[in-house]
């Protein structure tokens, strides 16, 4: 299964293009504010969830080098807080097109969603 | 530019496959890393974070194969290993070997040769100006639908035309014999009306085409030589033109050379192309069908 549910905790694990797409998306609104490394974008997806949303390091990386053959991120590499190189991911102009596109998709199908499973 | 950019990270992540594989485990080493010291941070130790740290990871080689595949390095490499595999096997079992290739190489050449013959006579377009103006006219009677036609019906039809833009036919019984230095020779050629090659669209490289007279019983016997005959016979000398050659026991003067890319597929290796002359035998029969 893609979503494990552990003690009200989402591990999003091996993906399948349904969670894909929304990792990518959640990917994708992370970086938008400012370049960030891996690690901390698994860590800016937990906090901003509330620590719901548990990014595994074997569904981020692909959909990062994934998202970077897409041409919707770029990487370099910079010195991170801790003093020690690490590479850093940034919204491209074609990221940004595809995040407000994404953005505004999962809505509908939230809403979609909820619309069906609130219905008596 | 992002398409350049897609382009030059497919390439870097296929020839720079090292690099590439060094920075993917800095990655991940850094992520272990910051995992372990998170692990030590909330209290454990430096053993037990690394434990943990490695099982969250599940596996980082599995981890890096995920990255290569997405990065779509993986395709690649296997074609290249099924590739490899496959030589192996061939040269295992040669037998088996031959007759696939054999049998491939049957069925590539028989696709080949179809198509170069649908190619030649049905997608080509025909090598004349306003091909698509280009028709062939024949006689027809009861019993025979398609006929060839005879000169002076030629003549009779080419003098009632209100239908085309211009009427010129060729011999169908071609050949020339030409009498050269060693002797008397047959080659391959044919008469044409004298607007033959402008009805064609076709003008002489050098020199010039036919008069309107020249088909006429009085006119200049005259001949306009193939850009093979003249490289290969007359040297490809400029000063060809005026030279007489004997076709046919008859004195005839060379006025003209035809383009190097010219055919005429009736008569493709055509190297002599003469004038029709209503003095010959057949033309002066009504029943002797020889033209197109």
């Amino acid at each position: 299964m893609l979503l494990s549910v552990t003690e009200e905790r989402v591990f999003l694990s091996k993906p399948t293009d349904l969670i894909q797409g929304t990792l990518d998306l959640l990917i994708l609104k992370t970086i938008a504010l400012q370049p960030m490394h891996g690690w901390a974008i698994a860590q800016r997806i937990r906090q901003m969830s509330g620590e719901v949303l548990q990014v595994g390091q074997g569904a981020l990386y692909p959909a990062l080098h994934k998202l970077e053959q897409n041409g919707w991120i770029r990487s370099e590499w910079l010195v991170s807080d801790n003093n020690r190189r690490a590479k850093y991911y940034t919204l491209t102009k074609a990221g940004r097109k595809v995040l407000e596109q994404e953005t505004a998709q999962w809505e509908r199908l939230a809403a979609a969603i909820s619309l069906i499973v609130r219905a008596v | 530019m992002r398409f350049a950019n897609i382009l030059r990270l497919r390439l870097r992540s296929l020839f720079s496959r090292n690099k590439v594989d060094q920075e993917l485990e800095e990655e991940l080493r850094y992520h272990l890393d910051r995992q372990i010291e998170a692990e030590i941070a909330a209290g454990r130790t430096r053993e037990q974070a690394r434990y943990a740290a490695l099982r969250s990871i599940d596996g980082v080689e599995q981890r890096k194969e995920e990255c290569r595949d997405m990065r779509g390095l993986n395709v690649i490499e296997n074609i290249l290993r099924d590739f490899r595999y496959a030589i192996r096997q061939l040269r295992k079992n040669p037998g088996f070997a031959c007759a696939t290739i054999f049998v491939l190489a049957l069925g590539t050449s028989a696709a080949v040769a179809i198509l170069g013959f649908v190619d030649a006579a049905l997608i080509k377009p025909l090598p004349y100006s306003d091909q698509s103006r280009l028709v062939a006219v024949f006689e027809s009677s009861p019993g025979n639908a398609r006929s060839i036609v005879s000169y002076l019906d030629f003549t009779d039809w080419k003098n009632l035309n209100k239908v085309f833009s211009s009427i010129d036919a060729f011999a169908m019984n071609g050949g020339f014999t030409l009498n050269t230095d060693t002797g008397a020779e047959k080659v391959p050629g044919t008469r044409v009306s004298s607007g033959f090659f402008h009805t064609l669209g076709v003008t002489p490289i050098l020199g010039r085409d036919f008069n309107p007279d020249e088909d006429s019983p009085t006119g200049a016997r005259t001949v306009i030589i193939s850009y093979t005959v003249w490289q290969r016979r007359f040297g490809a000398r400029q000063d060809v033109l005026g030279q007489t050659v004997t076709l046919n026991e008859a004195p005839s003067i060379i006025i003209g050379v035809l383009p190097r890319d010219f055919h005429f597929a009736p008569y493709g290796g055509a190297e002599f192309w003469g004038t029709l002359r209503s003095s010959d035998a057949c033309e002066q029969q009504r029943g002797c069908h020889n033209l197109m």
